[in-house]
């Protein structure tokens, strides 16, 4: 396991270095100038060349990843091109508000999706299958910009629940900072806890029609013992890699839930940097974004060893 | 016998009843206190008066630095922190008289010595401000007294003045500046409200400056700045009452605005102009028979009526109807089919063309551009619509690598900066037309002291730009801000710019 553990570790180093050179192509590949969009269009040549340099984008292209490689192995992200705070900063701000956020999303949507997963798989064909079925495809289907601009209309314009906006930090206030996540949290859960849904009923019903449980059940074990510890356990590998796919594909998309819930977070600092082409945020974010999916998934590996003990890994 | 006091008691009150209860209830009287929470629709990114260029930022900015003068809902210049001013005939030559007794933030004096300090600031090359532009005529500022000084130009720019009603306008305190590490942190000025903070991505908090030099302003304790990016959202929290006022209202929103019982929808005519860019050099319409067959084409109303109602008005001109350069009544160019198909035959392209018209992704945009091309099908024009973001779109138009682009030009407080940076062949122009007569007409109207031989001056500008096209003009956005009816006192200048320092909130 140790060996497998270093191993896992070593090869990542290599992955992580071509993913910073591949973002930092790409930001050269992007059109635009940032000079430009730091001094406007009315700017005089000699101001954009004065800025350019300020801010080393006049130097070889190798010279410029090379020191920025540095800087980072170093922990500097270096500062934002177009307001001058620290990276480091601007990340330590954004990433606690989009974790929480995406945390309650998931386990909002494994409340939600996995028993009715259970449930429509053990009444396959019933009235809660076909209602759990057409809920968990509404909730892939809908557009989450969408669904979230429901959700405000609903819960905060309509009934005065929740706030229609906004973040309130834990340290401000716990309760206020749960209530001020719930909204976005649905709306970033509502695409999960369709997909859990579907896919445990799928790998129950697989698991149901397996031999050992019909052995188990032929064995005289009740019910929902089998459904519990014998069914459910074996299904749950295949939910574990999609709980990490999903969480990828959350932190993506609070780009548009923090827009619209004017969210301070992880989404509009990536919004922002992108739209005034603010390279060095920019790159740091992707590769915090890369970082993340690496360690999810390495985690998501290491967990099927304790959801199925026939997994072992050398 | 009731005295004569009695009686003249009796006729005052009589008197007050009469006049006094219907104007209490129609002008109720201001009431103190209470934050103002406002919706921008972008964040803004870097608060230095002298360094950004954003309008998110200038909006806000507004508030915290009062300019030297300031100009009203009629758009005429007014005294602001320069009590009085004069200009010499041949427009050389300013002089300013300050307000006196008008302190900064940090008890700092706004004298003559301080304005000199920021003129300073903003045209050092290496600060590097974007306001250095506006003052490339600006010789010299002499301080002549405690709170006089002059301004001396090496040639006249009759945009001088609004220009000092805007962000080149807004003085900052020179003690400030000198010893904060950042001067973004502090932001130091004069107007009606002091800055708190700013808490990136997230908001921007302003508190009441009790040393305002507006007697008894501003109203209100606070205002808080808040970024919806998503106007449906922005919407929304108006509605709700999570916001007060908010800066943009999309297109979409505005029905529903206008009969909403508890919002008030503002409109007054924009100074910006929208239509597109042409590449006057490219190959598909560097030809002019072309480009004036692809104006003919389009009906501007018909766009005007379908995508935006009431939001705005059709133009075929740099200068809105709010200017004083535009009489409501000039014409706009209907639609002319025989015309545009005269033009094309004229170019040698009696069947048509095709060129390739760059748009960014957002929806106004996608629907006024289908529109033109399904109007320009008609005789045979065929516009093929390229969705590219606006960074992208900026550098192309900047290499000239392109053929069209739809691109909103801001809105500017005089007519010679919604002009001449765009046009004239020695600035911007990314149409990149070189017409002597249209650089000559351009340069002598920013040379012009007085209106009336500006307007007419800009009058023969439009008639050029509607002959050559660098810009096909097609209709300018009226500015509208809402706000919930318990906001009170807004004066709403077409400028766009949001000013607090003479709102309040009623208690209802």
């Amino acid at each position: 396991m140790a060996i497998y553990l270093l191993r896992r570790l070593l090869t990542a180093v290599p992955i992580i270095l071509l993913i910073t050179a591949v973002v930092f192509a790409v930001m050269q590949i992007l059109p635009g100038d940032p000079a430009v969009m730091l001094l406007g269009t009315e700017a005089t040549e000699a101001s954009l060349a004065a800025t350019r340099e300020r801010l080393g984008l006049n130097r070889p292209l190798h010279v410029q990843y090379l020191s920025w490689l540095g800087d980072v192995l170093r922990g500097d992200l270096g500062r934002s091109m177009i307001d001058n705070r620290p990276v480091t900063t601007a990340i330590a701000n954004a990433f606690p508000v989009t974790l929480q956020i995406a945390l309650i999303s998931l386990v909002m949507a494994l409340l939600v999706g996995v028993p009715a997963g259970i449930v429509s798989a053990v009444r396959r064909g019933g009235v809660a299958d076909a209602v759990a079925s057409l809920v968990a495809l509404s909730g892939i289907s809908l557009p989450g910009f969408w669904a979230a601009l429901l959700l405000v209309y609903v819960f905060a314009l309509q009934f005065d629940w929740l706030p229609s906006s906004g973040f309130v930090r834990p340290s401000e206030d716990l309760w206020g900072s749960f209530l001020s996540s719930l909204l976005p949290a649905v709306a970033l859960g509502l695409r999960p806890a369709g997909v859990f849904m579907r896919l445990l009923r799928s790998s129950m019903l697989d698991v149901i029609r397996s031999d050992y449980v019909r052995t188990a059940r032929a064995k005289g074990v009740g019910a929902n013992l089998v459904v519990m510890r014998h069914a459910l356990r074996n299904a749950l590998v295949p939910l574990v890699t999609v709980l990490g796919v999903e969480f990828s594909a959350l932190l993506g998309n609070v780009v548009v839930i923090d827009t619209i819930f004017a969210i301070p977070g992880f989404g509009r600092l990536i919004y922002n940097s992108f739209l005034r082409l603010d390279f060095v945020m920019m790159q740091s974010l992707l590769l915090l974004f890369a970082l993340i999916v690496i360690a999810v998934n390495f985690l998501t590996d290491l967990s099927y060893s304790l959801l199925d003990p026939r997994i072992r890994y050398r | 016998m009731p005295s004569t006091r009695f009686r003249l008691v009796v006729s005052i009150a009589a008197l007050l009843l009469a006049v006094g209860l219907p104007l209490s209830t129609a002008f109720a009287q201001p009431v103190y206190g209470g934050t103002l929470i406002v919706g921008l629709a972008d964040d803004p990114p870097q608060l230095d008066p002298h360094l950004t260029t954003a309008n998110a930022s200038r909006t806000v900015l507004h508030n915290i630095f009062a300019t030297l003068v300031e100009i009203d809902a009629q758009m005429q210049i007014v005294p602001g922190l320069a009590e009085s001013w004069s200009v010499s005939d041949d427009g050389l030559r300013y002089s300013f008289t300050l307000t006196p007794d008008v302190v900064f933030h940090d008890g700092t004096p706004v004298d003559a010595e301080a304005v000199a300090f920021n003129f300073a600031r903003m045209m050092d090359p290496g600060f590097g401000s974007p306001r250095a532009a506006e003052l490339a005529f600006v010789d010299e500022v002499v301080v002549t007294g405690p709170l006089t000084f002059e301004v001396i130009m090496s040639q006249p720019f009759a945009a001088f003045l609004p220009a000092l009603a805007s962000w080149t306008g807004m003085m900052v305190s020179p003690t400030a500046v000198q010893t904060s590490d950042n001067f973004e942190d502090v932001l130091i000025g004069a107007g009606p409200f002091r800055f708190v903070e700013q808490i990136r991505d997230d908001r921007v908090v302003l508190e009441k400056n009790p040393t305002y030099f507006r007697e008894g302003l501003p109203y209100l304790d606070g205002v808080v700045y808040r970024t919806f990016v998503d106007g449906d959202s922005r919407v929304l929290n108006l509605e709700s009452g999570a916001l007060h006022i908010i800066n943009t209202v999309p297109g979409r929103n505005v029905a529903a605005l206008e009969k909403h019982p508890e919002i008030t929808l503002s409109s007054v005519g924009g100074l910006g102009y929208r239509g597109f860019y042409v590449n006057t050099q490219s190959a598909d319409l560097g030809n002019r028979e072309r480009r004036r067959a692809v104006s003919a084409c389009i009906d501007r109303q018909v766009i005007v009526d379908t995508v935006f109602g009431n939001a705005a008005v059709p133009g075929s001109s740099p200068f809105s109807p709010a200017t004083w350069v535009v009489d409501l009544d000039d014409p706009v160019p209907p639609r002319d089919l025989d015309f545009a198909r005269q033009m094309l035959a004229e170019a040698g392209v009696p069947d048509g063309f095709s060129f390739t018209m760059l748009i960014t992704p957002d929806e106004e945009s996608i629907r006024v551009a289908s529109m033109m091309a399904a109007m320009c099908a008609e005789v045979g024009i065929t516009i093929n619509l390229q969705q590219t973001e606006f960074g992208t779109m900026l550098a192309r138009l900047g290499d000239g690598n392109y053929t069209a682009a739809q691109v909103e030009l801001s809105p500017r407080n005089d007519p010679d900066l919604s002009a001449y940076p765009w046009f004239h062949s020695e600035a911007t122009n990314w149409g990149r037309l070189q017409n002597a007569e249209l650089d000559d007409l351009l340069t002598r109207a920013r040379a012009a002291v007085y209106q009336a031989e500006r307007r007419e001056l800009y009058r023969q500008v439009n008639e050029v730009l509607n002959v050559e096209f660098p810009y096909v003009f097609t209709y300018h956005m009226a500015e509208m801000k809402a706000y919930r009816n318990e906001l009170k006192g807004y004066r709403h200048i077409p400028d766009s710019m949001m000013r607090f320092e003479d709102v309040w909130l009623a208690d209802d």
